[in-house]
């Protein structure tokens, strides 16, 4: 099979996938879970819980808030101890259902997973409905509401739906090892969106790295031929981008500003695939989710099947992880993951991988002058010119940098991995972005 | 608990660093300075090594005692500087010069604009282009091959192909070459150009210089010299010119320069047409018996242009 790929830009860091032979284990239910209002892109859940509630798994604890939004399921079944505000990965602090584990009794109506279900004659409407119902997020990290992408913008007509298993990021192995062990469960997913959608091609495109997963899927779409594609991808870092993706796949390039949907097509994560399959056909909410959890160091690197609201110290704990050596944690994937600020924070629906270094992986940086190798320029999938964003960013120099194209940045990192003088480089950019966005905010009239 | 490192994505650093990249291209220049070494003898190493040293310590007493910064020699660029320079120049050149050329290829060359990555011109050139200006005779003595005995006090010097291109003297053909024999001593430029073209075919390999630069140089210096030997066979094929003064040494390692040279290929390509043209027109029709050095340093003062006017193509622009 011929592989296919985004053309300019790019970078091949080493994959680390220590993980990925490691089959997903059901993480055990923690003592108290700490389950955060706001686990997506949006305005944060509406509580609809107080102190002393009885709560079941599946229990809604928070109403979507608005457009984009989405809702907070309980996780566990128990009492409800306090509703308070606790540091996520970034960080920032949110409010959080606290809820003492009391026994696993799951909300009537949610079906096991134990068996394939059909798809039956489920509408359209059904599924977007089911979807936000469940409160689904993208998957991949993103966490935008998923029942928003489903919904297509007045006039706009995909032809076709990518699904995103390129899992590019170095050391992730979720989605692969998801991949592995529920291939059916996904195919059933990515139908129901093709169905949400009115979509009749849907192309799944895997890193080739993953060729065992790309068999599987390759195999049980067998009969599905006429409208799911498999499809290879060659390794490189960002192939998972949504516009590279889309570039490598159907060779069309999303124009700077505009959607997937502009040049007709959608782009989900193999995890969403998985959680709609189980929002439209199990009845089940998004309250667990697949995490990795390695580091090059880290003992035992693994793949758990771990409940929302789980204190991410308790996965590390399992990994053998010594917690006093921990130097950096990564929520995420190493090149666009978040590092965190304590070791407590729980697991959300955004949670892919949780990333170990140690103080010998943390050799601080050693800044020095830009030598305009112009690696960054070559590197940039974007077609940017870091280097010089960079230094505009530096200098404040604004207006300069969106001419230059900083706002089409989506801060894959490929620069600041590939700078021979180790410059901040993204770091700057970033900050430039902020300040722009601010700008705009400020200038619009309200 | 130890305290967690906070820092922004990404987390991962790839391998390549400012001094492994110096010290590539250093170690691609082996090949040629153990040409030169088997040419010119201790002559040749004594230059090499005043070179590097002045260079190294020019730069590391600047940034020591005038800019008051930790100096950063060892990111090997001052020793690269002091590397090409020694390339640059005949193997008989005095220590005066050398130590004044290294104060000015890295004075004025480097530290004057800021140090490393903020130079516009290459610090090596300049230096040369000071050393021609103000040692015309020691810098156009070119000793003989082999002629250098371990002192190098009797210098035997020869007009070199292009000094007698410029002379219009006999100029020995290819044919009378091979009929020759591999004789070293008539071979000695070919012998040289080799020893470059391996070097640098491993830079290119290891990306670390970009072959568009070189390439369109050498293309550039064709697409000048091929029409006039076919007019005029007296001004030499461009196999000759590609082979013979410094054309080689300058297309590969230092029109290649990173921060004197243009970021993205098409405007490399530009850069090195241009460049290689006009160093056929210096060579056939200017003052100098070589233009590689003014061809260089020419094109250096245009890139910022280049940079400004030339950019990438951004993914997602109207093609």
């Amino acid at each position: 099979m011929n592989t296919l790929t985004f053309p300019r830009g790019g970078i091949h860091p080493p994959e680390y996938k220590l993980s990925e032979h490691a089959p997903i284990e059901n993480f055990p239910l923690p003592e108290i879970a700490v389950i955060p209002l706001s686990q997506h892109v949006g305005a944060p859940a509406q509580c609809l819980v107080k102190k002393g509630d009885k709560v079941k798994v599946g229990t809604l604890l928070g109403e979507a808030n608005g457009f984009v939004s989405s809702r907070i399921h309980s996780s566990v079944s128990g009492t409800v101890l306090k509703i308070e505000d606790v540091p996520m990965a970034n960080a920032y602090k949110v409010s959080a259902v606290f809820v003492k584990v009391e026994g696993d009794v799951w909300e009537e109506g949610i079906l096991p997973g134990n068996q394939l279900m059909a798809i039956g004659n489920i509408t359209s409407e059904q599924i977007i409905q089911k979807v936000k119902d469940a409160g689904i997020v993208g998957m991949g990290g993103a966490t935008f509401p998923a029942h928003i992408k489903l919904q297509l913008p007045p006039g706009k007509k995909p032809d076709t739906l990518i699904i995103d298993g390129a899992e590019c990021e170095p050391f992730l192995t979720a989605d692969h090892r998801l991949m592995l062990e529920k291939p059916d469960e996904i195919l059933r997913g990515v139908q129901l969106m093709m169905r949400a959608l009115g979509v009749q091609r849907a192309i799944i495109a895997i890193e080739e790295n993953k060729q065992d997963a790309i068999d599987i899927l390759t195999a049980r779409s067998e009969n599905l031929r006429r409208e799911i594609a498999v499809v290879s991808l060659r390794t490189k870092y960002p192939q998972g981008g949504e516009k590279q993706l889309i570039k490598a796949v159907l060779n069309r390039e999303v124009p700077s500003g505009k959607l997937p949907i502009d040049v007709g097509c959608i782009v989900n994560n193999i995890g969403t695939a998985f959680a709609i399959y189980e929002a439209a056909l199990l009845n089940k909410p998004l309250f667990e989710r697949i995490v990795t959890v390695t580091g090059p160091r880290v003992p035992r690197p693994g793949n758990y099947r771990v409940r929302v609201g789980t204190p991410v110290s308790q996965l590390l704990m399992a990994a053998g992880v010594e917690l006093d050596k921990v130097r950096k944690l990564v929520a995420g994937g190493p090149m666009m993951g978040k590092a965190g600020s304590t070791l407590d924070f729980p697991v959300t629906k955004g949670t892919s991988g949780l990333l170990v270094f140690y103080d010998a992986d943390c050799q601080p940086r050693r800044v020095s002058p830009c030598i305009r190798c112009a690696r960054c320029v070559q590197a940039c999938p974007m077609g940017l010119e870091p280097y010089l964003l960079e230094k505009l960013g530096e200098k404040n120099r604004l207006e300069e940098a969106e001419r230059r194209g900083i706002m089409d940045c989506m801060e894959c990192g490929s620069c600041s991995y590939i700078c021979p003088a180790d410059r901040p480089i993204l770091d700057y950019i970033r900050t430039a972005k902020a300040r722009i966005l601010k700008i705009r905010r400020e200038k619009k009239p309200t | 608990m130890s305290l967690l490192t906070i820092s922004q994505s990404p987390h991962l650093k790839g391998p390549i660093t400012t001094p492994k990249i110096m010290l590539a291209v250093i170690l691609a220049l082996v090949p040629g300075m153990a040409v030169q070494l088997v040419f010119y003898g201790l002559a040749f190493l004594l230059v090499l090594v005043q070179f590097v040293v002045a260079c190294v310590v020019v730069e590391w007493s600047i940034q020591k005692f005038l800019l008051r910064e930790i100096p950063s020699v060892t990111d090997g660029s001052a020793a690269l500087t002091g590397v090409l320079l020694a390339l640059n120049v005949p193997a008989t050149l005095g220590t005066f010069p050398i130590v004044a050329g290294s104060l000015v290829a890295i004075g004025f060359g480097k530290m004057a604009f800021g140090g490393i990555g903020r130079n516009p011109f290459n610090p090596a050139l300049v230096g040369r282009a000071f050393l021609t200006a103000s040692f015309p005779v020691g810098m156009t003595q070119w000793p003989k091959p082999f002629s250098l005995g371990m002192g190098g006090t009797d210098v035997v010097t020869h007009a070199t192909p292009l000094t007698r291109l410029l002379e219009g003297t006999q100029v020995i053909g290819w044919q009378e070459k091979i009929a020759s024999g591999f004789d070293p001593l008539i071979w000695n430029a070919e012998i040289l150009a080799a020893a470059y073209l391996v070097g640098a075919l491993l830079l290119i390999l290891l990306r670390v210089i970009h072959l568009a630069i070189p390439l369109s140089y050498l293309m550039g210096l064709s697409l000048v010299t091929l029409p006039a030997w076919l007019v005029a066979p007296s001004l030499q094929d461009p196999l000759f010119h590609i082979v013979n003064g410094g054309t080689m040494l300058g297309a590969f390692y230092m029109a290649t320069d990173y921060s004197t040279s243009p970021m993205i290929p098409r405007a490399m390509i530009l850069y090195g047409l241009l460049g290689g043209i006009l160093c056929a027109v210096i060579r056939l029709w200017g003052a100098y018996p070589d233009g590689v050095a003014y061809s260089i340093l020419i094109m250096n003062a245009a890139v910022p242009l280049m940079n400004r006017y030339m950019q990438p193509r951004r993914f997602g622009s109207q093609p």
